[in-house]
């Protein structure tokens, strides 16, 4: 039996305000919020995050023997991403990864081939979508990632048994991106909606006969694409109860592009969970609805191991907790509106060798231990002993500063020097965070990000990031 | 001028080298390790015994931290000098005045380069920064707050 061993989905702390889109540009905009990737997250970089919460989540622990890593928006070209999102989960050596990338049905389809396997598949999938100001894409895109591990159940047990599943595949141009540009372009929507809507019912209804199911039999359907019209006109012909029709996000996070089939896909198997829990239901029908380039449909039943699987980081909860993010900043980071930069010398690009030496560390933030005391050696000296993964090890902010001075993409950095539980002290990057939140003895959680890029390479390393949000420490002023 | 040598008033106890060589898998502080550890067996010494060190390197690091961090030594003067291809000689002869003026009775000279991480053939002078794995963010006003809490 083949299904989701476990799931993960990364939604960025930031949010930027639809409201605020039309003051400035003129046009566009609309109600709700987007999420929006930090100047310091990536694909990459939250790809990874959604994929260390899959990990974490699964019982049993198994193994992955591949991951696969899918978006439209890539860190590299030319270099697989899904190498970097390996070495910051330390899987070993002999786990393939592989970039399975390019259009946004890539992630869809992804899965769809995990599904078809034998082996043990990370999943992941990010994006971050991006279009010129003022326009739909920007308002209606999102940023996120989501990551599901595939397999079988004599590995462990099963969330969801994989029942069924369809594709109809068609050549034409409903959205199109050509490389090097900064955002995609349509044709007219009215001819993508007949298209995909008659794709999207045949896909349906070939894939509901292959499981021997009838719309009825159908508890929750996912309907996802960067098409909203046509997704809105197919979920009136699936011929589902309006309340089996799983929120899209689009009001909260906007849509993730590549990442939004298996983000919906894990919010939707998070919120299951918790219901079954309480109420000891199991054997419920899933549908996943893809369109783009055609159709894709994957049906899945949940189990009663469900009701018992809990993430440290539910989708429901990373949408609740925000940040706002202006528009003038957001237009910064997405290098849409040039800003004068810091008036600093740029880094220097970082040394694939010395890098590479130290992957443990700068990709797992692995430190080594003290020959004497055996405390976490942060970072890792020629002396030390044995090795300290402090990854997933929360700390207390110990002191900090605000430095105005030294060079950031997004002056000011907030620095701070964290005392690890159970021993170690690092001074790092402090990230998602207000100069003015920051108090000593606050609690962080370490986050994987980009640190600058030079020569076109990635510096990526670790930051810390507070635990909860501001909103959930009343004594704040939100800054 | 006249110039006042310092004849038969230093000696060099002890010596170590390491290797020359690419050195995929290792980094300057593995080699500054690993001579200044051989040298201290050689001349049947501990690190503790060293008054003062005196680093030479022209690309692989800035300031007495690149030794002081990776030998751990603390409470002790580390300076780092550079003098283009007389770096090296510019660290002995540091750390031989130092000696002969009375002020340290056991100095270590030590000179280091980790050319093949640079990315470019040879010395990449005036390529910037010496090449790291990329996670030292220290500015001075963070080294300095670090230095506060301690």
């Amino acid at each position: 039996m083949r299904g989701i061993l476990s799931a993960g989905g990364y939604v960025p702390h930031g949010r930027l305000d639809r409201s605020a889109i039309a003051p400035f540009v003129g046009a566009g905009g609309g109600r709700g919020s987007r999420s929006v990737a930090s100047y310091d997250e990536d694909t990459t970089t939250m790809g990874f995050e959604a994929a260390r919460l899959a990990l974490r989540a699964a019982a049993d622990s198994p193994r992955p023997d591949m991951v696969w890593f899918s978006t439209v928006t890539p860190a590299y070209l030319d270099k697989t991403n899904a190498t970097a999102i390996h070495a910051a989960l330390r899987l070993d050596d002999d786990v393939a990864a592989l970039d399975l990338g390019g259009a946004q049905r890539s992630a869809v389809g992804a899965l769809r081939i995990a599904l078809a396997g034998n082996d043990t598949v990370l999943v992941v999938a990010a994006d971050m979508r991006t279009g010129f100001p003022g326009g739909a894409d920007e308002a209606s895109g999102g940023d996120g990632a989501a990551a599901l591990l595939v397999g079988d159940d004599a590995s462990a047990p099963l969330l969801a048994e994989h029942i069924g599943a369809a594709s109809i595949t068609a050549e034409f141009l409903d959205r199109w991106r050509a490389p090097g540009d900064v955002r995609s372009k349509v044709w007219e929507e009215r001819f993508g909606e007949t298209r995909y809507v008659a794709l999207g019912e045949r896909a349906w209804s070939d894939a509901l006969k292959q499981a021997e199911l009838t719309p009825a039999d159908v508890d929750r359907v996912i309907v996802t694409s960067a098409h909203a019209r046509a997704t809105r006109s197919l979920v009136n012909r699936l011929g589902v109860a309006k309340e089996a029709i799983v929120d899209d996000l689009g009001a909260t996070v906007g849509n993730t592009g590549a990442a939004h089939p298996a983000l919906l896909l894990a919010a939707t198997l998070e919120a299951m969970s918790l219901a079954s829990a309480a109420s000891g239901a199991s054997g419920q029908v899933i549908a996943l609805v893809v369109l783009a380039d055609g159709a894709d449909v994957l049906l899945f039943r949940t189990t009663a191991a469900l009701a018992g699987c809990r993430t440290a980081s539910a989708v429901a909860d990373q949408v609740a907790t925000a940040r706002p993010v202006g528009y003038g900043k957001f237009l910064a980071w997405r290098g849409m509106l040039p800003v004068e930069p810091p008036r600093r010398p740029e880094p220097g690009r970082v040394s694939a060798s010395a890098s590479a030496r130290h992957e443990d560390w700068k990709f797992g933030f692995v430190g080594r231990r003290d020959p004497d005391t055996d405390a976490p050696q942060l970072p890792p000296l020629p002396g030390g002993t044995g090795s300290a993964a402090m990854a997933d090890v929360p700390g207390t902010i110990a002191a900090y500063t605000v430095d105005r001075i030294a060079y950031s993409p997004s002056p000011p950095i907030v620095f701070a020097i964290v005392d690890f539980d159970g021993g170690g002290r690092f001074p790092v990057e402090l990230t998602d965070v207000a100069e003015s939140d920051v108090q000593v003895g606050d609690r962080v959680e370490m986050t994987f990000r980009r640190l600058f890029t030079a020569d076109g390479i990635h510096n990526y390393f670790w930051k810390a990031r507070p635990i909860g949000s501001p909103h959930d420490r009343p004594d704040r002023q939100d800054g | 001028m006249p110039s006042h040598g310092i004849k038969d008033q230093v000696a060099i106890v002890g010596a170590a080298c390491t290797p020359f060589g690419e050195h995929w898998d290792r980094g300057a502080d593995d080699l500054m390790v690993q001579a200044a550890n051989e040298t201290l067996a050689s001349a049947g010494i501990e690190k503790d015994d060293i008054d003062a060190f005196w680093l030479g390197t022209a690309t692989s690091g800035m300031s007495g931290i690149t030794l002081a961090r990776p030998l751990q030594v603390e409470g002790k003067p580390v300076t780092r000098v550079e003098n283009y291809c007389a770096t090296g000689s510019e660290a002995l002869r540091g750390a031989a005045y130092a000696v002969a003026s009375g002020a340290y009775d056991v100095a270590m000279a030590l000179g280091v380069e980790k050319v093949k991480d640079s990315g470019y053939q040879g010395l990449a002078g005036g390529a910037g920064s010496p090449p790291t794995d990329g996670h030292v963010q220290h500015g001075r006003p963070q080294l300095c707050a670090e230095v506060r809490r301690e």
